[in-house]
């Protein structure tokens, strides 16, 4: 069911892509293909396989096994990663990197704390190293801007 | 002969010391990309553009070709050691290698791998450095009718011999094309999907959509099979010794599948959307029929290794055919540097090899170096290699979530782009969970642009479809387009009557 539930996201997307498709223009004032000619010839061909694909989901069972004891460990390691990326902006990267690594390697390599220690500081202050002083892209720096200007 | 004298002016572009720096650097970091699994070349690669943007053109796309070349001799000693392939393309080379190394026998595999990779690469080498300039020439005669028939053979390509259900594959490529139709039209300056966002009127990026589907998506996927719940069982190799070495009768024996392994590689790589994963395999199915002792294979049999390893280097090397003069990329990592040349407004294509003969035979030079720096690390650093493969899942994930994550906010310096990133990973590994083709979403971004830009010429050049059938190369084209349709459903409805004259 879960595998239909997928096709049926992109059905969802490919009827707002094509909703929004309809409403480009065909043709521009010069007679020629305007904006909306190929993203309507896409939008309503991935309705149609899309669709397809659905009904297909749901009839036939599956045939390969897509179960596994390790949902727990996929979700709470997705969660992290979205709460890294939004604590980027605010604590900025090198705290942010720090905090995950801390955080992701607790959950996955509960035996190794003082390696799980050192790697979550050693990494970030390389990375961060590497690429905000030697290649001189800027890495947000979120709250600390303030002190550091 | 000019292509003699175009190679030699390569050399001596390659050979230049910043270059020849940058060459290391690639093929030292293609090698680690490669035996660490989760990490594909073209993850790899796309995490690693940013660092490359100092660079001139030509520096950074001889790094990032080393990268992807590299990965393939990287991802061998995973396949051999721990029995999982650092890529997909050495998938076939578990089949044979894995129980060469329980049978201690690690070493010469290992060893016997890296010279056939060397000896396909180079041989793929000479044949891109014949036949490059002469697909060129062959390239100048298309129009835009063929350009854009060439684009979906690539992909229905990918579709039919990716093996799983073709909806999937078909869906995955058209979310590829639709997420290429953000941003500005460029027929008529229109935004398109845009809602306001500045950010997207630019388009969206490939690099975040192929770092989120190869490397975020691929680590989830990682974490679902519950690798890193696993000690890796481990062999090991020592760096000297007459146990590494390979005996009289194993050259012997590999002799004839590294070279027909490197000759069929090379043909398959050169067809746009088949590529070193099917050429291994192929090559593996090829030396088993022609052995005379198919029942050794999967029990340890050196030719089971020894011709897919030389398979899909010469693939790799094929590839770069139709991404060199037709800006055709044949599969995911190729994708990735095909957007990387356009970064540096590099158009692949027939006029490339005339254009920017620095750039491109500056290309094909490194490579000849890059195959003798490879073959030298191969044999004399497998030991070092070895223990990377050694990190396991658990430490490895969180490691390259990092670089993933900084990697895609670095190109731009864009939130935007990173979410983007992230959420690319979380469909890209329900696309891997359930059989869909990532690579095909990625082409398809890459290629969106071209694809609609030469159906609208075609159109306004013929005023409908005519183009397609009256231009004898079109129609061409048009019909090897049907045969790739017809050849799956003819053989679905072929297998659905048998299996009902079974019952």
């Amino acid at each position: 069911m879960a595998r239909a539930a997928f096709s049926g996201a992109f059905l969802a997307f490919a009827l707002a892509y094509t909703l929004l498709a309809f409403g480009l223009p065909m043709m521009i004032e010069s007679g020629q293909i305007g904006p909306g000619f190929f993203p309507r010839i896409l939008g309503t061909m991935l309705v149609v396989v899309s669709l397809y694909s659905v009904i297909r989901d749901i009839r036939e069972p599956a045939d390969d096994d897509t179960s596994s004891d390790h949902w727990g460990t996929v979700g709470l390691v997705t969660v992290i990663t979205i709460a890294f990326v939004a604590m980027l902006s605010i604590l900025g990267a090198l705290v942010a990197m720090v905090l995950f690594m801390f955080v992701t390697l607790y959950v996955l390599n509960r035996q190794g704390m003082i390696a799980n220690v050192v790697l979550s500081i050693l990494l970030p202050v390389s990375l961060y190293l590497m690429f905000d002083v030697w290649l001189n892209t800027t890495l947000p720096r979120g709250v600390f801007a303030l002190f550091s200007g | 002969m000019d292509v003699f004298a175009d190679l030699i002016y390569g050399f001596s572009v390659a050979l230049s010391p910043v270059n020849l720096l940058y060459l290391a650097i690639g093929v030292l970091v293609g090698m680690v990309v490669g035996v660490m699994p989760g990490l594909g070349a073209s993850a790899g690669i796309a995490i690693l553009l940013p660092l490359t943007f100092s660079m001139d053109p030509t520096s950074a796309i001889v790094m990032l070709a080393a990268i992807y070349y590299g990965a393939m001799f990287g991802g061998t000693i995973t396949s051999v050691l721990i029995n999982t392939p650092g890529e997909s393309s050495t998938i076939a080379s578990t089949f044979d290698g894995y129980p060469l190394a329980q049978q201690g026998r690690a070493g010469p595999a290992l060893v016997l791998c890296a010279v056939g990779s060397f000896v396909a690469g180079t041989i793929g080498l000479i044949l891109l450095t014949v036949l490059a300039p002469a697909f060129a020439r062959l390239a100048q005669s298309f129009g835009p009718s063929e350009t854009f028939l060439v684009v979906m053979i690539g992909l229905l390509t990918l579709v039919v011999i990716a093996g799983g259900k073709w909806r999937y594959g078909v869906i995955s490529a058209l979310f590829g094309f639709t997420l290429a139709t953000v941003g500005v039209d460029l027929g008529s300056g229109d935004q398109r999907y845009t809602f306001g966002s500045p950010e997207l009127i630019t388009g969206i990026n490939f690099i975040p959509v192929a770092i989120g589907l190869f490397g975020i998506g691929e680590l989830l996927y990682t974490l679902h099979q519950g690798e890193h719940t696993e000690e890796r069982g481990f062999f090991r190799v020592s760096g000297r010794g007459p146990e590494l070495w390979p005996k009289r009768e194993d050259w012997s024996e590999s002799g004839g599948p590294m070279a027909r392994g490197s000759l069929l590689g090379f043909v398959v790589g050169v067809i746009p959307g088949a590529g070193a994963t099917v050429a291994s395999l192929m090559s593996y199915s090829l030396e088993k029929t022609v052995s005379q002792t198919p029942e050794r294979f999967g029990k340890g049999a050196l030719p089971g290794l020894v011709g897919p390893e030389s398979s899909n280097n010469a693939a790799s090397t094929g590839s770069m055919v139709p991404l060199l003069t037709l800006g055709i990329p044949g599969s995911a990592s190729t994708a990735v540097l095909l957007g990387a040349f356009l970064l540096w407004g590099l158009q692949p294509g027939p006029l490339l090899m005339t254009q920017n003969p620095e750039f491109a035979w500056g290309l094909i030079g490194s490579m000849y170096l890059g195959n003798v720096m490879l073959v030298v690390l191969n044999v004399f650093a497998i030991p070092l290699f070895a223990n990377i493969a050694r990190i396991p899942a658990r430490i490895m994930v969180p490691i390259v979530i990092v670089l993933c994550v900084v990697g895609t906010f670095s190109v731009n310096g864009s939130i935007i782009e990173t979410w983007i990133m992230l959420g690319c990973g979380v469909i890209g590994f329900f696309m891997k969970l359930y059989g869909y083709s990532p690579a095909a979403t990625v082409i398809a971004l890459v290629l969106g642009p071209l694809a609609e830009e030469t159906l609208r010429q075609s159109l306004i050049i013929s005023g409908g479809l005519s183009i397609f059938y009256t231009r004898s190369m079109s129609l061409l084209l048009l019909i090897i387009i049907g045969l790739l349709i017809a050849a799956p459903l003819a053989l679905s409805i072929y297998r659905r009557r048998s299996t009902r004259d079974d019952r």
